[in-house]
């Protein structure tokens, strides 16, 4: 954990991961600061790899990943930091709900479990609340629809007072209609916390829309980085 | 009818389901998650007792467990009996019978939970034991417990193995498999027929409940 509890920490990652056959299938080298950086590419561009790398949930076949002074990762000293430990609020493209739990089950379970119970829930709620969602604490998830699972998973992102935030292809589970909804909300949040969100797309239009930084990717490599203006062109 | 050998099926078989449940769900679990040298063996060893022979089965048994065996010996000097001939090797046999069951069942539902559920737990700050028991195992629990009502049903009937390892003694490792078998022999039919429909509606009982459960279903 870092010691300055004032300016957002970056996040690092280098990582390059090789195909079996040869060659790369990843090969960048990226920092992402608070605010909303997006990650746009066509499928198959690495774009979920390197998140799977942040996370720890892919391994790199060299790479070094920092967020602020803490190394999460270093293959080169062979060290690697937990996923449990790195505080991170993945929002997957299929959610990754526990189907087993109700909305406030799914909620309280990344709250410091430090907290008694009853304080948890009751903070739980507040998140439910705050992304809309309030009135599904007691559901299960395969009673949700695509908007509400979505609210559901980003208000539990949320409720663990994560360190950085990844959002993979979020915009896939929901309506049309409730595209711009989730794009306030996903802005409220990253302007609240003040940490990095970084979040995944294939589609220029949702990139667009909501990024406040672009890293293009293609073929596994990142071929453009700056302001979503100057490398999607048009405007906002 | 005698009721003993009733009462000796039962009380063997839920120790050993017991035993296949703890045993079986580790081994699950170490078939399932990680790939090791040996895990191929491993899984052929588990599963050999639902295709060999009871009598190959029991000899092998004999020879690993038996009076002079390492097992055997050390198993006598701490407990002052024997394992084979006893009713502990009626349990061994209904162990053996229930194991595969058990592993099979599990392993395959524990495959069958989605990994993006398990790594969400990991982001959400659970270590690997908390994963495990609070999200991987209830995701599996259906699948789990359909595996454990098989082996309870298997080792209820056991009657091969049984018979090599623990023997028919009337009275101390005569279960009700083996009561049939020794009452149809002698012609005292009707002293078998109660466990006979005892066996039967536990077995049909049993496959009725396991088929609910593995039904297709979300979980929740």
């Amino acid at each position: 954990m870092s010691a300055d509890g004032g300016a957002a920490d970056a996040l690092a990652v280098r990582a390059r991961v090789v195909r079996p056959g040869g060659g790369f299938e990843l090969d960048v080298d990226l920092t992402f600061g608070a605010g909303i950086s997006v990650i746009f590419g066509p499928s198959g561009s690495g774009k979920s790899t390197t998140l799977g790398v942040v996370a720890g949930i892919v391994k790199p076949t060299t790479g070094r990943v920092t967020m602020g002074a803490d190394v999460w990762l270093d293959t080169d000293r062979r060290a690697a930091v937990p996923i449990e430990r790195r505080r991170i609020a993945y929002v997957f493209q299929s959610l990754g709900l526990f189907p087993h739990l109700s909305a406030l089950g799914n909620v309280t379970f990344g709250m410091d479990r430090k907290t008694p119970a009853a304080e948890r829930e009751k903070k739980a709620q507040a998140c439910l609340d705050r992304f809309r969602a309030g009135h599904l604490a007691k559901r299960k998830p395969r009673t949700f629809s695509g908007g509400e699972g979505q609210r559901v998973a980003l208000a539990r992102a949320f409720a663990m007072t994560p360190r950085l935030v990844l959002l993979d292809e979020p915009f896939s589970a929901l309506e049309e209609g409730l595209r711009a909804e989730f794009a306030d909300d996903l802005r409220a949040f990253a302007r609240e916390l003040s940490i990095p969100v970084v979040l995944v797309t294939h589609d220029r239009g949702e990139a667009r829309a909501i990024a406040d930084h672009v890293v293009l990717m293609d073929k596994g490599r990142a071929v453009a980085s700056g302001p979503a203006s100057q490398i999607l062109g048009g405007s906002r | 009818m005698d009721a003993a050998p009733l009462v000796l099926s039962l009380h063997v078989a839920f120790i050993a389901t017991l035993l296949a449940t703890v045993v079986g769900v580790a081994l699950a679990v170490l078939l399932a998650r990680r790939s090791f040298p040996g895990r191929d063996v491993l899984d052929v060893l588990i599963t050999a007792p639902m295709v060999m022979p009871p009598t190959v089965l029991g000899y092998y048994l004999l020879v690993a467990l038996g009076r002079r065996s390492f097992i055997g010996k050390t198993f006598e000097s701490l407990t002052g009996e024997s394992i084979v001939f006893t009713v502990t090797g009626a349990i061994v046999a209904a162990f053996v019978g229930a194991l595969p069951l058990v592993v099979k069942s599990a392993r395959a539902s524990l495959e069958g939970v989605d990994e993006t559920i398990l790594f969400a737990a990991r982001t959400l700050g659970a270590g690997p034991l908390r994963t495990f028991f609070m999200v991987h195992l209830p995701l599996a629990a259906r699948g789990i417990s359909a595996g454990v009502m098989l082996g309870f049903a298997r080792s209820l009937g056991d009657f091969g193995v049984t018979l090599m390892i623990a023997g028919d003694i009337p009275g101390e490792t005569q279960t009700a498999s083996l009561a049939i078998y020794d009452a149809i022999q002698a012609r005292r039919e009707s002293e078998a027929l109660g466990m006979i429909a005892i066996l039967t509606g536990a077995a049909v009982g049993i496959l009725y409940v396991v088929n609910k459960l593995t039904a297709r279903r979300d979980v929740g």
